[in-house]
């Protein structure tokens, strides 16, 4: 009989409920309702609703109260506000998918009831990312998202180009989930543990020791692990996958993988660097590999954007660069273990403690911007793929300020804020990166930085010269007006969007609350 | 009320963008854009009145509201005005009006999207001049494009969308490296009083004070002065950044054409006297021979070019590259009377180029041409079009008794009396530019306005209407009023710019002496000063 103590019913909270949804769900499905699918989805809908809700009424009573974070089951699972952060974003990136899926599906003859159980389970496995604390527990969590968005790409059944994403995607997932698991056991093989915590423990003593092989057995092992994790981030030499699988996916699917999987591998990512592989920051080669990989990711992503006439595959590469933006942050992380040496005892911690805080903060604030961005920017594409045929294309966008204003200004919004021009949030996310890089000492990489945001200006503008100074190409099919959930959800994204980059304090307090003393005290010790 | 004034400024055209955008027609508005731009300017008058012209510190600056915290640096709404930014405040007050009437009829697609962008320019505009804090600067700073891009793009000419998307990328990659080294300033460590150690943080006036009483090492000084020259020398634009205004300027609506000629050039000018002189003084005293080489070239280059455009519009464009070498030439005189001067021209360049481009534009919406082939012996038809023409090129030309003449000799003769080595020649160079200029506009204005009509277009061509001459006097006034008694302008800026250079002398003389120490304790090892940036 296993008993589970209240820390940890409290940790799996999302995911359970997640997971009751899914059932009910099946229950309702296999239920005579008419039109199953849209009845499904709105059920769905409000149960993501429900759960974000309640998870942030439980935060505010609960984590404010309670300072100390739960560690369950047997240390896999960590529940602290770093997970629940992260728990907001995938259930928003969630509520808005199934939103924009109603929309994209609405009378369609492929519209099931499944995609909607099957992104549940991906967001349950998105939710056990973020808290995992050791290796089983993350690999669990990678498979738990990955299997049911392998299927989903592959959602559009007569649509040559999805079926070829969802095949592309699943092969190239095994073959990532076979660089993980192999670095996983590499590493458990140096360490003798999967746990972070262990292996925090045993790495000064294989760094420190005689045994060379050991060493690199581990280091080699570790690197993998980072390379298993920066294929679902889409970091460059691991993107290959991203503009087929983007371009051919249901619109709402990949603006799910856009947002919810590229930030469940980040939140894997950056929990597994700050919590298990924080002795590896000043050795080196972790350092020097997200140099690279930040400066290939940004540089290739955005120049390679430029030649793109499909959004959702500029968008692809769109999403590459943004990685690209984001490993700069977590190349700042390993950076500030810089400080510990150059200045003596507590100073030199103090200062790598505040320059670690700032990085990884940055990198939170980003990746939730980010979310709201590029779901505006997807939603409005699935808005105009209803109406018009070619509604993903440059072509298809031509002319589209005349027509619809307001959906042209929530692109106009999101790719000025993908650009990162202020005020929207995309400026304040950037910003903050490239403060944390400098502060990091790493000005050439910062450099790099904001010249490639320059080049991205250039093909975000682009979709802007369509919209505002062309003339419609592709004529509009339907003349229903656009009263609909997604278009909401749209304003809302454009809003937000606004909104925090206006007003970015609030959630500057929370990410404040997510690395709290608790963190200092992990890093440090 | 009045601690409130420019809060009150810089919001009121957001404000009446929103009206304009709930507004129900077209013709509402055109009338609501023009009383937001009127009140404003009605503001402005209370500032002008307010404004206390001895003193050399930053004026109705009372509201202070913590914005956010990035990093552990405040960001801080703070506005305010000193000599320096006060003249160009008033010119865009100014001016605001001045382009909704010249686009009240020139201006007939997406009439409502046109006038937001108008007023949220004015805000991005006003916003960058009254910033006293780094971030909140470069904030509008950005913001300025967005609305600018549109109005190219959308309401420009055949190749506007070349020319919108050159604008915004020009402009965006020199002010990302600016971002860069905004980021690295604000975060110096900073050692305060009785040992605490805090960041320099984005306070303009407290940045100021503390690198000039305590500068940044001499190399770093010239890293970020670089950073900052490159943001602002692209918007002047000074040769050889230049090459995105010609394409902007003959592209735009002429209401954009006024703005970007009148106030958006200017913030690269008052970048430069705000923000990369003082906060490096070492730096812009050793980039004084680069700076005002390249604007000698500006002056000559910009006028030969001038002088064989065959369209008015580029013509004009092209001056301003010229004009603007003036302006950053007595800039970088770092004397009283160059600095004066130049503040002035660019004021000057803002009425008398607003004006030509307003002109260029009342001829195109007429003949829908601009090329001077196509016309010849306009002053018979257009007798009172002939006149404002005339004295707006005499006034750009330079003539005693307008405003032109004023700046530029006050230019000439701040640089032939500057420290530094070569202001002779400099001021000698600069002179032939004065004769160029004559050359091109006199040749332009004889070839547009005498001589015998040779198009039969040309004689049905109607004179200027009352609401022309309306938005065209308001400029005359001024043109004429700095021309006859500059001292009711110079007057304001006296103080503030006598301490900026006061500021950048005693910054240059504190960082080169403490190279000179570090140079002699070399090998004792002595670290000196701030050895941690």
């Amino acid at each position: 009989m296993i008993s589970f103590t209240a820390i940890e019913y409290w940790g799996i909270f999302t995911p359970l409920l997640l997971g009751l949804l899914v059932l009910g769900g099946l229950v309702l499905d296999m239920s005579l309702w008419k039109d199953r699918p849209r009845s499904l989805g709105v059920f769905t809908l409000a149960g993501v609703l429900a759960i974000l809700f309640l998870q942030a009424v439980l935060q505010t009573f609960r984590l404010n109260a309670a300072a100390q974070p739960g560690i369950g089951f047997g240390g896999e699972y960590y529940f602290d506000m770093f997970a629940a952060f992260f728990n907001y974003i995938f259930l928003i990136a969630a509520a808005v998918t199934v939103l924009m899926s109603l929309t994209h599906y609405a009378g369609r003859e492929d519209h099931r009831g499944e995609h909607y159980l099957l992104l549940l389970i991906a967001t349950i496995g998105m939710c056990l990312m973020a808290a995992a604390n050791d290796f089983l527990m993350l690999f669990l969590g990678i498979e738990t998202m990955s299997i049911p968005v392998y299927i989903l790409a592959g959602g559009e059944r007569r649509n040559v180009k999805s079926n070829e994403a969802s095949i592309k995607y699943l092969l190239l997932g095994a073959f990532a989930s076979a660089i993980l698991l192999y670095g996983m056991a590499l590493v458990y093989g140096a360490t003798g543990s999967i746990n972070y915590s262990d292996i925090k423990e045993a790495v000064p003593g294989i760094m420190g020791g005689k045994d060379v092989a050991l060493y690199m057995t581990f280091l080699f092992g570790a690197l993998m692990v980072v390379a298993g994790l920066s294929f679902k981030v889409a970091a460059v030499p691991f993107h290959m996958w991203t503009p087929d699988v983007y371009e051919g996916a249901p619109t709402p699917v990949t603006a799910y993988m856009a947002t919810g999987v590229k930030a469940a591998a980040f939140a894997g990512l950056l929990r597994l660097l700050i919590y298990g592989f924080t002795p590896l920051w000043s050795q080196g080669t972790l350092y020097q590999a997200l140099y690279v990989m930040a400066i290939l990711t940004m540089t290739l992503g955005n120049f390679v954007a430029i030649a793109q006439k499909n959004l959702k595959r500029m968008l692809a590469y769109s999403s590459i660069a943004h990685a690209g933006y984001i490993l700069v942050g977590l190349t700042a992380l390993a950076a500030s273990s810089q400080y510990a040496r150059l200045l003596p005892g507590t100073a030199g911690e103090m200062a790598m403690f505040s320059r670690g805080l700032s990085a990884s903060s940055a990198v939170l604030f980003y990746l939730l911007g980010y979310t709201f961005m590029n779901l505006g920017a997807f939603g409005v594409i699935i808005l105009v793929g209803r109406e018009k045929a070619e509604g993903d294309t440059l072509n298809g966008f031509a002319g589209l300020a005349r027509r619809r204003p307001a959906l042209a200004a929530v692109m106009a919004i999101c790719m000025f804020s993908l650009a990162g021009v202020p005020p929207f949030v995309g400026f304040a996310a950037k910003f903050y990166i490239f403060q944390s890089a400098i502060s990091c000492r790493l000005y050439i990489l910062a450099i790099i930085g904001v010249l490639n945001s320059v080049v991205s200006a250039y093909y975000y503008l682009r979709v802007l010269v369509v919209m505002y100074m062309e003339e419609e190409k592709v004529p509009m099919a339907g003349g229903a007006p656009l009263v609909s959930g997604a278009a909401a959800a749209n304003a809302l994204m454009a809003a937000v969007v606004v909104l925090m980059g206006v007003f970015p304090q609030p959630v500057l307090n929370l990410i404040d609350k997510v690395f709290s003393r608790e963190m200092m005290d992990l890093i440090m010790h | 009320m009045v601690e409130l004034i420019l809060t009150y400024i810089l919001f009121l055209p957001l404000l009446g963008a929103v009206l304009v955008w709930i507004a129900p027609g077209e013709k509402a508005a055109r009338v609501i854009s023009l009383i937001t731009m009127l009140a404003g300017l009605a503001l402005g008058l209370v500032l002008w009145l307010g404004f206390d012209p001895a003193s050399a510190d930053m004026q109705f600056a009372e509201v202070r509201l913590e914005w956010f915290t990035l990093a552990g640096a405040p960001i801080v709404y703070q506005l305010g005005v000193d000599g320096i930014s006060l003249l160009l405040v008033e010119l865009t007050v100014l001016l605001g009006p001045v382009v909704i009437l010249s686009s009240w009829s020139a201006v007939t697609d997406r009439v409502k999207e046109y006038h937001i962008f108008m007023l949220i320019l004015q805000t991005g505009m006003l916003g960058a001049l009254m910033a006293l804090d780094l971030f909140l600067f470069y904030i509008f700073w950005e913001l300025m494009l967005i609305p600018m891009y549109f109005l190219i793009g959308a309401w420009g000419g055949p190749r506007r969308v070349y020319a919108a998307i050159k604008f915004f990328l020009f402009t965006m990659a020199g002010s990302v490296l600016m971002l860069l080294a905004i980021i690295f300033l604000a975060y110096q460590p900073v050692v305060g009083s009785g040992g605490a150690t805090g960041i320099e943080g984005f306070d303009i006036v407290a940045l100021t004070a503390n690198l000039t009483s305590t500068p940044l090492k001499g190399n770093i000084q010239l890293l970020l002065f670089a950073a900052f020259a490159l943001a602002f020398a692209i918007k002047v634009p000074m040769f050889p950044f230049h090459t995105w205004l010609p394409d902007a300027h003959v592209e735009a609506p002429t209401a954009g054409s006024v703005i970007l000629a009148g106030v958006l050039l200017k913030m690269g000018t008052y970048g430069f006297i705000r923000f990369a002189m003082p906060l490096f003084p070492y730096a812009a005293v050793k980039a004084v021979p680069v700076i005002s080489v390249l604007a000698l070239i500006g002056i000559i280059y910009g006028a030969l070019v001038s002088m064989v455009q065959e369209d008015v519009k580029k013509l004009v464009a092209y001056s301003s590259v010229s004009h603007l070498g003036f302006v950053m030439l007595g800039m970088f005189a770092l004397t009283s009377t160059g600095v004066q001067g130049s503040l002035l021209q660019m004021v000057n360049h803002g009425l008398s180029t607003g004006a030509l481009f307003l002109l260029v534009g009342i001829i195109y919406e007429r003949r829908h041409t601009r090329l001077i082939s196509e016309f010849g012996g306009l002053s018979k038809v257009m007798p009172l079009f002939a006149v404002f023409f005339m004295i707006v090129t005499l006034s750009s030309v330079g003539l005693p008794g307008l405003n032109g003449f004023v700046g530029e000799f006050l230019i000439l003769a701040g640089t032939f009396t500057a420290k530094h080595a070569h202001s002779k020649y400099y001021a000698v160079v600069a002179a032939t530019g004065v004769i160029f200029a004559a050359c091109y506009m006199l040749w332009m204005f004889q070839r547009v306005m005498f001589g015998p009509i040779t198009k039969a277009q040309n004689r049905e061509l109607k004179d200027l209407n009352g609401r022309e001459v309306l938005y065209l006097g308001i400029i005359l006034v001024f043109i004429v009023w700095i021309g006859v008694y500059p001292s009711t302008f110079l007057s304001r800026s006296q103080a503030t710019v006598d301490r900026f250079i006061e500021q950048v002398e005693k910054g240059r003389a504190l960082t080169q002496s403490s190279i000179d120490s570090q140079k002699t304790h070399a090998e004792a090892g002595g670290p000196a000063g701030r050895t941690e940036r």
